[in-house]
């Protein structure tokens, strides 16, 4: 099998929707013996094998708009023990096909795609959610827990994991898991990895194993594991720590004359050893855009009988003309954001409601100290109601004919700003680029860029959007940043990650034959 | 084996020891190794002393590139003048090279607020067994693949071999050290009250704990930076309060055994109710290093790994790294 290394982005194969090609052979003829191995659950009907072939890696709804998909599996199938995965996989090396570990789908880089074949291993019947323990504050879950009833479930027991990815809604702890994934109060509660006591996981070669919890000798298994997208093991469940639900919360919003006084205040804030949940600090044009709508304003009520038409032709027309006339030229666009200076940070804290309000002043006082002007609670507010509209926000601009995606990494804090200049140079001609800096450390950030960007036709708009990725990750990794800070790798950044390792790409293999020593999990992402 | 250019010697006890000044060195000594069918600390020691380079300190992350030869009290005093400090380590891993500080039982572990442990190391170089080099990316977190770190961390040096790191620093805190001392109505209390506030983002450097009469009498040190000091001491008694306990004079200080271990809340309060008085040093949510008579992991010398670490022995592929796992 090839890796993702050496596969250019520009030729993934696609099929039209309506067409899949059937499995192959040697599933099919495996038919039964593969559902029974899997406790008796499969499929190989198109619908299925449709849905499993994407995930929501922006390049696949761009093939969606064209009626193309990426590769399908040749079969789905939904194992509800770890003896049934172990059984599928031993199958698999026995048979040689691919096994794709799969959570919800909710990925951006293309970590489910079935590039050759092989079957999906959804692991959504591993839906178990314990008692919460709340002497050692932990809960053991299954890995198809999705993200939204796991809290819920925590919430009215009066705990919370503290892990808010925006797809919380649509990603399981196994997908967490797998992809590294960081939540949007990471500030306080860390990523997924600092919340893991103990992870369950199938590896490659068929065996079961529990990563032990501190203390113990020895490596720890667990940060190997995890950020393995698929590749060496597939996760079935984890052990994870849970807080009390925060007594108080406090919000508060600065704006500052610029992105580099706004990034001053935030390493300040923690080099004091504040821990803010919520660390947003939105470069001047985002600013122009965040936190216009206040908290329980209403929006202007459309006529029930007008909706259907404003929603299904007027404004998807409307908007192709102007997007195809404005993201077609981003440099223009672009050139526009420098008119604007002001950068805005909005700030949460949470916990102890004393505790809150006293690190709430302890941060106002730097802020205030850094010239910005204080514009209260409502932004916070208001960010909090709408956190995650802005996911569902890329649908309608798909709709609208244009392309959209975002990029996330980080950085030490010497980088931040040079990261912040050069990716905005580097993929201002290609596609309209905004960018705010969230999950901050003592030592650096992320920064999220979102990219906006259209073409004179589909084939041109595919062509910008691998040009946009080859220059603005180029240009991110070259100034100081890493490949990824919580989206995870795939096939979208598997070449990036594999240059960054350097020589540590064998180190990388290594694990790859330990683990998966016949190469049937997941091929072809991360590169391996 | 015999004794090849400036680097190689011999110790008082005959067995030869090689003190490579770099990289390409210690990748030469590796090499060796390999084509003699020779394994480090079996057929020869390795000293990486000499790798003592100190680079520039980058203020706005807190952090300096660090050979794996440098002492880390040495560290230390190297980062008084610019403000900065290795923050919460114990005494004797303040005694250690960094290279065996990381790969030790230590595991290069730092306890940060919020409760949680996280690498004093913000990045690597390491070598492999084959020689290749390991050079991991300083950026605070990453979801870019399985963290390789953990190839070095606490792994005995069986995996690769750290050269060099990228050491995060916090803010020297001398002149703010505060201490405060508490009475619990028992080891469960003590227990409690402190999970409490590490939670809630207090971050004690170092706690004497001592039990008597069924009551814990703690003495807690923390390192507040000038505007946290009444943040963190209003934190801590609500925490002290909210489990019964109260105000106290001066603990004892000192613990009857001075071999670390890394204990569970479980095994302190076992301790505790046992009467044990204890010294506490790296505390998180999750284990605590301890002075005195606990139950734990002993830090003062490899112990037998997992089984499941071993499972990692394979990297080492061409079997020069010695040594019990």
């Amino acid at each position: 099998m090839r890796s993702a290394a050496e596969i250019s982005l520009t030729q993934l194969p696609s099929f039209p929707t309506g067409a899949l090609p059937p499995p192959r052979a040697r599933v099919l003829e495996l038919k039964s013996e593969l559902f029974a191995a899997a406790g008796g659950r499969g499929s190989i009907d198109d619908l299925d094998r449709l849905s499993y072939a994407r995930d929501m890696w922006p390049l696949a709804l761009l093939w969606v708009r064209q009626g193309r998909s990426p590769p399908p599996p040749d079969a789905v199938v939904w194992p509800g023990t770890e003896d049934d995965v172990a059984n599928v996989i031993a199958l698999a090396r026995k048979r040689r096909f691919a096994v794709i570990p799969f959570g919800a789908g909710s990925g951006v880089c293309g970590g489910t795609w079935a590039l050759g074949g092989g079957v999906t291993l959804d692991l959504k019947r591993f839906d178990s959610i314990g008692e919460v323990d709340a002497v050692h504050r932990s809960v053991e879950v299954g890995a198809g827990v999705m993200g939204e009833s796991l809290e819920r479930r925590l919430n009215a027991r009066g705990w919370t994991l503290g892990h808010f990815p925006s797809s919380i809604s649509t990603s399981t702890v196994g997908g967490w898991l797998a992809a590294r994934s960081a939540g949007q109060f990471s500030s306080k509660y860390g990523k997924i990895e600092d919340m893991l006591l103990s992870a369950r996981a199938v590896l490659g070669t068929g065996e079961r194993l529990t990563t032990p919890e501190r203390p113990f000798s020895g490596p720890d298994l667990a940060p190997l594991l995890l950020g393995s997208e698929g590749t060496l093991c597939a996760f079935t469940g984890a052990k994870l720590r849970v807080f009390p639900l925060p007594a108080g919360r406090v919000f508060h919003a600065f704006e500052f004359g610029s992105v580099e006084q706004g990034l001053e205040a935030i390493r300040l804030i923690f080099r004091d050893g504040l821990r803010p949940a919520v660390v947003r600090l939105y470069d001047p044009f985002d600013t122009a855009f965040v936190g216009k709508n206040k908290p329980g304003q209403k929006k202007p009520v459309t006529p029930p009988s007008l909706r259907g038409l404003l929603q299904t032709q007027v404004l998807p027309s409307l908007l192709r003309g102007v997007t195809r006339q404005t993201l077609g030229r981003p440099g223009l666009m672009n050139q526009l954001q420098r008119a604007f200076r002001r950068s805005r940070l909005i700030l949460m804290f949470e916990g102890d409601a004393a505790r809150a309000e006293a690190e709430d002043r302890s941060a106002t006082a730097i802020c205030r100290q850094l010239g910005a002007d204080d514009l209260g609670d409502g932004p916070g507010k208001a960010w909090l109601q709408k956190r995650y509209d802005v996911s569902f926000r890329m649908s309608r601009l798909l709709e609208s004919g244009s392309f959209a995606d975002t990029m996330e990494i980080a950085a030490p804090w010497e980088s931040v700003h040079t990261i912040y200049e050069r990716v905005h140079e580097a993929a201002s001609k290609f596609a309209f680029v905004l960018c705010h800096f969230s999950h901050a450390y003592a030592d650096g950030c992320s920064l999220y860029f979102s990219f906006v960007g259209s073409g004179d036709s589909e084939a041109d708009m595919e062509s910008r959007y691998h040009q946009l990725w080859r220059a603005a990750l180029s240009a991110a990794v070259s100034a100081g940043g890493n490949v990824s800070h919580h989206h995870g790798v795939g096939l979208l950044k598997a070449r990036a990650l594999q240059d960054s390792l350097g020589d540590g790409r064998h180190a990388l293999r290594s694990l790859k034959q330990i683990f998966d020593p016949d190469g049937v999990m997941n091929p072809g992402k991360l590169g391996l | 084996m015999k004794e090849t250019r400036g680097s190689w010697a011999k110790t008082a006890d005959g067995v030869q020891l090689a003190e490579p000044h770099d990289e390409r060195e210690l990748q030469e000594v590796l090499h060796v190794l390999a084509d003699r069918g020779a394994r480090l600390n079996v057929d020869l020691k390795l000293s990486r002393a000499k790798l003592r380079e100190l680079g520039e300190v980058h203020q706005h992350s807190m952090s300096i590139g660090v050979g794996a030869g440098v002492v880390l009290r040495e560290l230390d005093a190297h980062l008084t003048p610019h403000g900065l400090s290795l923050g919460p380590l114990t005494p004797a891993a303040m005694a250690l090279p960094l290279g065996e500080f990381l790969e030790g039982p230590y595991a290069g572990l730092r306890s940060i607020p919020g409760g949680r442990l996280e690498p004093i190391s913000a990045s690597l170089r390491a070598l492999l067994s084959d020689g290749h080099k390991l050079e991991t990316s300083p950026a605070p977190r990453s979801a870019a693949g399985p963290d390789l770190n953990a190839l070095v961390l606490g792994a005995h040096g069986r995996l690769a071999l750290v050269t060099h790191a990228v050491i995060r620093c916090v803010p020297y805190p001398e002149r703010d050290v505060r201490v405060a001392c508490f009475s619990f109505p028992g080891a469960q209390a003590f227990v409690a009250a402190m999970q409490r506030a590490l939670a809630e983002g207090f971050w004690p450097w170092r706690v004497h704990a001592d039990a008597q009469s069924g009551r814990v009498r703690a003495e807690i040190r923390w390192a507040a930076s000038v505007g946290s000091v009444e943040r963190d001491r209003e934190l801590l008694n609500r925490c002290v309060d909210g489990v019964g306990g109260r105000g106290a004079g001066d603990a004892e200080q000192d613990a009857p055994v001075s071999v670390e271990l890394e204990a569970t809340w479980d095994a302190v309060k076992d301790a505790l109710d046992r009467g044990a008085r204890l010294q506490l040093f790296r505390l998180s949510l999750a284990t605590v290093v301890a002075r005195g008579d606990v139950e734990g992991l002993p830090l003062n010398e490899p112990t037998a790994w997992t089984s499941l670490g071993s499972r990692l022995l394979p990297l080492d592929t061409r079997g020069v790294f010695g040594g019990a796992p």
